[in-house]
C-alpha cells in the first residue's frame, strides 16, 4: 500500500468550522493520505474526529486512524508534547491506522514509521 | 417545621455521583470498577478479559453506598467501553477468535466507542484509567483529559497495574504532572484507599 503525505497549511483549514475540518480530514485519510495539519485540532475536535471515524470504518480497507497532536514547544520531550485544555495545538498528524507506527525514543523524540 | 426537616433530610442524604471509568482499551477499567463494586456493594460491574474491547456497551452498577473521609456518596459506577481511534477485527483473531466472532466484536466495539463518547456529558466525576505498564502517550488519553477539562468535570488519573514489573509510575507522573494522579493496582488493591479518599474530595466539587 502506498501512502501520500500532505502538509496542510494553516490557510487551507483556518476558515473551516470544526465540523468541516473533521470532514475535510476524514475525506483525505480514507483515501490513504497522511495529514500534517499546521492548524492543529482542539481536544473537542479530536473527540469528534474519533466519533466520526467510527462511522467510516468498513473493517477491511479502513479500520480507523492514528492521531497525534503536538505542541509547538522548543523542547520535544514527551512530557511536553501535548497541550492541555481546549487550546489548538502546534500541529496535528492524522493517518490511516495501518499507515504508521510510532517509535518511542528514550531521548523523547517522536518518530513515526510509515508503512511501505 | 416541615420545611426544616425536609432540608435536614436533604443535607443528610448521600450525594448521588455518576462515577465514569474512561480510558484506552485494556487499561483495566473494568477490573477497577469491579474492585470498587466489590468493596462497597459486594457486586461486580462487568467481565474482564485479555481480549481487547471486552466491554462494548456501558455497564452500570447503581446504589453503591460509598463512604470515605467522612463523605458519604451514592455512587453509580459507569464502566465505559475503551476509547480507541481504530478497530481492527484482525487484532481479535490474534486472540483466537474466529473471523465471524472478530467481525461481530469489532462492530460492537465501534458502537461502544461512540456510546462512551456521547455519555461523557452525563458523568459527574471521571476516573481516567491508564495502563502504567505501557507508555502513556496514546493520544486518546490526552483527548479524554482535554474534553473533561473543557466540560469542567472533576477527574482523577489512575495509572493501573502498578504491581507489574514493567510499570513505571514516574513516566506517567512526568507526563501528567499538572493533574491528580493516583497509582493503583486494581487487581491487588494497592493504592485503593488513597483513590477512595480522592474520589470523596473530588465529589465535593460536584454541585
Amino acid at each position: 500500500m502506498k501512502y501520500r503525505v500532505d502538509f496542510i497549511p494553516y490557510s487551507e483549514t483556518t476558515d473551516l468550522s470544526s465540523e468541516e475540518k473533521v470532514s475535510y480530514i476524514l475525506s483525505k485519510v480514507v483515501r490513504n493520505t497522511i495529514l500534517v495539519l499546521e492548524d492543529g485540532l482542539s481536544h473537542t475536535e479530536e473527540l469528534n474526529l474519533i466519533e466520526r471515524t467510527m462511522a467510516k470504518i468498513d473493517y477491511s480497507k479502513f479500520v480507523g486512524i492514528k492521531l497525534f497532536s503536538i505542541e509547538s514547544a522548543e523542547d520535544f520531550r514527551w512530557s511536553k508534547l501535548f497541550n492541555k485544555g481546549n487550546k489548538t495545538k502546534g500541529f496535528t498528524i492524522v493517518a490511516p491506522n495501518e499507515a504508521v507506527s510510532v517509535i518511542k525514543d528514550k531521548r523523547g523524540i517522536l518518530s513515526i514509521r510509515i508503512a511501505g | 417545621m416541615k420545611e426544616l426537616s425536609w432540608r435536614l433530610w436533604l443535607k443528610s442524604k448521600p450525594k448521588s455521583i455518576n462515577l465514569g471509568f474512561y480510558g484506552e482499551v485494556n487499561a483495566g477499567k473494568t477490573t477497577l470498577a469491579n474492585k470498587i463494586g466489590k468493596d462497597w456493594a459486594d457486586q461486580e460491574v462487568g467481565t474482564v478479559s485479555e481480549i481487547p474491547h471486552e466491554t462494548r456497551t456501558i455497564q452500570k452498577l447503581e446504589r453503591v453506598n460509598f463512604a470515605s473521609n467522612g463523605t458519604q456518596l451514592d455512587l453509580t459506577l459507569i464502566d465505559m467501553p475503551g476509547i480507541a481511534s481504530s478497530v481492527n477485527p484482525k487484532e481479535f483473531m490474534k486472540h483466537g477468535l474466529t473471523a465471524g466472532e472478530a467481525m461481530q466484536r469489532a462492530k460492537e466495539a465501534t458502537r461502544g466507542i461512540v456510546e462512551a463518547i456521547k455519555f461523557l456529558e452525563n458523568v459527574d466525576v471521571a476516573l481516567v484509567v491508564i495502563d502504567a505498564a505501557r507508555a502513556p502517550f496514546d493520544q486518546v488519553n490526552f483527548t479524554i483529559i482535554g474534553n473533561l477539562e473543557h466540560q469542567k468535570k472533576p477527574f482523577i488519573l489512575v495509572p493501573n497495574k502498578i504491581d507489574l514489573p514493567e510499570a513505571d509510575i514516574r513516566v506517567v507522573k512526568d507526563a501528567f504532572q499538572e493533574y491528580t494522579v493516583i497509582p493503583v493496582s486494581a487487581k491487588h488493591g494497592d493504592g485503593i484507599e488513597t483513590l477512595y479518599n480522592t474520589i470523596a474530595s473530588m465529589a465535593k466539587k460536584v454541585r
